[in-house]
């Protein structure tokens, strides 16, 4: 091979890059790694399946960095962070944290604004999915909670019954009542969890008609009307005995499935689909998603909100740009097949130039699942305050359901409560 | 205290500098040189106050420190004054951390306090051998993880497959909601509590029977005394100390109890488990209000040095 001609190759070379760098661009997806960064690099984590893609594909991308990776548990990372941020050292560069630790921890500032990186991507996120501070843009959710309402198709047509995707939740409650006569009142399409994660799923509700507690600067902006007539709903599931009162935690919850104590409940992604497909694999092909009934016909379907968790870059973080790249990598291409081979839900455009979304998942006799999940999106929700929302709202269905209040009553407490911080 | 001296012939107590046996003897002198060192005695507890200082005292001195301070997260301090204290004390989530935590510190002691007298009398009763035996069974709950023991509970008390409400069930009893109603899941905590560390009180009250004289059984005995009268008038009285020591050590516990409620019921069902602890957790790591948690420690550390003081005098002057 002569001189001239390697040249010529790596012009040609170097033409290739700038047009793929230039496409990339117009897809909206961030320029390939860059491997221009250098130094050490801290990145604070609690969960181990997204960490170790992390260790494996940054390094790949960004070989001048020195990634340490440290592991621990969600609690004991954010006590960690508390206390470095008080003390102003030992901070890492990125942290890990769970979608609802978000608003009180962005709140206080401290963490890297990344406005110039995320903002000219904004179109290729849906709704709620993108997370802010005061106007800033910080960082996007992985592995979004669209809360979906998971059913067993079988179990339901064994007494004539179905649920009607295209229906609403009226239409759910009527199927619900029937399948509790026909079924002598052993199996539900609903569960109420108790405590916190009872909140939690009335809150996915709540989201999906839109509701908030807070705005994006922590005014409580919460309707009451709107959420006391979300909890009446829940209050008449039980009232009427068709929700059964466990978690998916519980240990006998996939022996409740198994014996069609429950055959329906509502749920993100990895819990609805990946647990119970783990948990219960004798029932492949007889399991439904319906993405998320709508509340009144003729309304736009969105779903609600139950979780995600995000990797954020701290605004001391002692290699900024290292930071900013290990942000920036969960969008690259390596960072796109990381996130669906762990999270699996991708809220991101270009994800589907680069995994294929569409898999047909025999479980569910076929559906398209993740990108079904996906198709239907969640209204902006805001996680401000999330300690005190999450104690007096968890009060507040305790109550209701309990019976010592009504439903407006628990709720307008609940309120005056978050009033008052 | 003159009562530790032994009696000299006429059976009066003699200070130790004047026994017979050390009189006209010179002690021992303590040297500078071989045997024991002057300074050997401050040697042995210098590691303590080494890690005492920093890690205890000093602790404790910036918590109290802090609650004077409003400290946003990674900004600087300001002085707040008693501004964390009053929005503490006025706060009804504190007021109902503590109420819940003070009623369920009073039944747990009381269900406590008689239930590991009564076992430690009893293993009193029992042959060497025997006791070897049942103290390792008594004592093996607290060593078990607090964090296992509130999972197994958990399981016990589940409304639908609990172990306790098949029992009921079993018997033609309806089930009963021990975690998820409010009137039952704090007396279901305790119930729990008292469970893990009944053997481990009973058998430091098994200890201080051990040091009760044979002699004033003997004697009562020979007065006619019965088995209730000698429990009331020898055994409860000279096991005082002990039973002091179990009531401040198990309500300090009681005060601070935190894992228990926040495995088995997160504080829930509508707040009716939830403790003073596990408010100065949510404030200083869920709302990151330092100033405040370090507020609302000190005055958890006031009620415990309140109650600590309370039990002492009332169980002295019981003495006296």
């Amino acid at each position: 091979m002569t001189t001239s001609a390697m040249s010529l190759n790596r012009r040609r070379l170097l033409a290739l890059a700038g047009a793929a760098s230039g496409a990339a661009i117009l897809a909206g997806m961030p320029l390939p790694a860059r491997a221009q960064g250098s130094g050490k690099l801290t990145v604070w984590v609690f969960d181990q399946t997204t960490s170790t893609k992390l260790k494996e594909g940054f390094p790949l991308a960004y070989p001048g960095y020195e990634l340490e990776i440290v592991q621990m548990p969600a609690a004991d990372l954010i006590q960690r962070l508390v206390i470095a941020l008080q003390g102003g050292q030992g901070l890492p560069d990125v942290v890990q944290i769970l979608t609802r630790e978000t608003g009180a921890l962005f709140a206080t500032g401290q963490f890297m604004d990344m406005t110039a990186e995320l903002e000219p991507l904004r179109a290729n996120f849906p709704e709620g999915i993108l997370l802010d501070n005061e106007g800033e843009l910080i960082t996007f959710i992985q592995g979004p909670g669209n809360m979906g309402f998971w059913v067993n198709r079988a179990a339901l047509e064994t007494h004539g019954l179905a649920i009607d995707p295209e229906g609403t939740w009226a239409d759910v409650v009527a199927v619900a009542r029937e399948l509790k006569e026909k079924s002598g009142g052993k199996s539900h399409v609903f569960i109420q969890p108790p405590g916190a994660n009872g909140f939690l799923m009335f809150n996915g509700y709540f989201n999906a008609r839109g509701g908030n507690w807070w705005d994006a600067s922590g005014n409580l902006v919460a309707d009451a009307e709107l959420a006391a007539d979300t909890l009446q709903f829940f209050v008449d599931l039980k009232t009427e005995g068709l929700s059964y009162d466990t978690v998916w935690s519980a240990p006998n919850y996939w022996d409740l499935i198994k014996d069609n104590t429950i055959v329906g409940y509502t749920m993100n992604y990895a819990v609805g689909s990946t647990n119970l497909k783990r948990n219960v694999p004798d029932q492949s092909g007889q399991w439904q998603l319906v993405t998320w009934p709508r509340w009144n016909a003729g309304e736009p379907q969105r779903t609600g909100n139950f979780g995600g968790h995000v990797y954020a870059a701290l605004r001391n973080a002692p290699n900024p740009q290292g930071a900013k790249d290990v942000v920036m990598w969960w969008l690259s291409e390596a960072g796109i097949k990381a996130q669906f081979e762990t999270v699996g839900t991708l809220a991101y455009a270009p994800a589907r130039d680069v995994v294929d979304l569409n898999i047909p998942d025999p479980y569910f006799g076929g559906q398209t699942v993740l990108s079904d999940l996906i198709s239907v999106p969640f209204p902006q929700f805001y996680y401000q305050h999330w300690t005190e929302t999450t104690s007096a709202l968890t009060n507040a269905v305790d109550q209701a359901l309990s019976g010592a209040k009504t439903a407006r009553e628990a709720i307008d407490e609940a309120l005056a409560e978050l009033r008052a911080i | 205290m003159t009562t530790s001296a032994p009696p000299d012939a006429a059976g009066r107590a003699v200070p130790h500098k004047e026994r017979p046996e050390t009189a006209g003897k010179s002690l021992p002198r303590r040297r500078s040189g071989g045997g024991e060192p002057r300074w050997a005695p401050y040697g042995f507890i210098t590691p303590f106050f080494l890690l005492f200082l920093p890690f205890g005292a000093g602790s404790i001195l910036l918590a109290v420190a802090m609650a004077f301070l409003s400290w946003p997260l990674g900004r600087a301090p300001s002085f707040a004054g008693v501004d964390n204290f009053r929005a503490v004390l006025f706060d009804p989530v504190f007021r109902t951390g503590m109420w819940n935590t003070l009623r369920m510190l009073v039944v747990f002691l009381m269900v406590l306090m008689p239930l590991a007298i009564f076992v430690a009398v009893a293993i009193n009763q029992l042959s060497r051998r025997t006791v070897n035996v049942v103290q390792i069974v008594l004592f093996a709950p607290v060593t078990m993880s607090l964090i296992a023991v509130s999972v197994i509970f958990s399981l016990l008390y589940d409304d639908n497959v609990g172990l306790l409400n098949n029992l009921l069930r079993g018997m033609g009893l309806s089930g009963l909601p021990f975690l998820s109603s409010p009137d039952f899941a704090p007396w279901a905590i305790v119930a729990m509590r008292v469970w893990r560390v009944l053997g481990y009180y009973a058998i430091m009250l098994y200890a201080g029977l051990q040091s009760i004289p044979d002699e004033l059984y003997e004697a009562a005995a020979i007065d006619g005394a019965g088995w209730w009268s000698r429990l009331w008038h020898i055994t409860l009285p000279m096991l005082q100390p002990v039973t002091l020591f179990v009531l401040v050590a198990a309500s300090v516990a009681s005060w601070e109890v935190f894992a228990e409620p926040n495995v088995l019921t997160d504080g829930g069902p509508a707040r009716s488990t939830y403790t003073a602890v596990m408010y100065i957790f949510e404030t200083s790591f869920g709302k990151f209000n330092l100033g405040r948690g370090a507020a609302a420690s000190v005055l958890l550390a006031i009620a415990i040095i309140s109650t600590t003081l309370i039990v002492s005098r009332l169980l002295r002057s019981r003495h006296q």
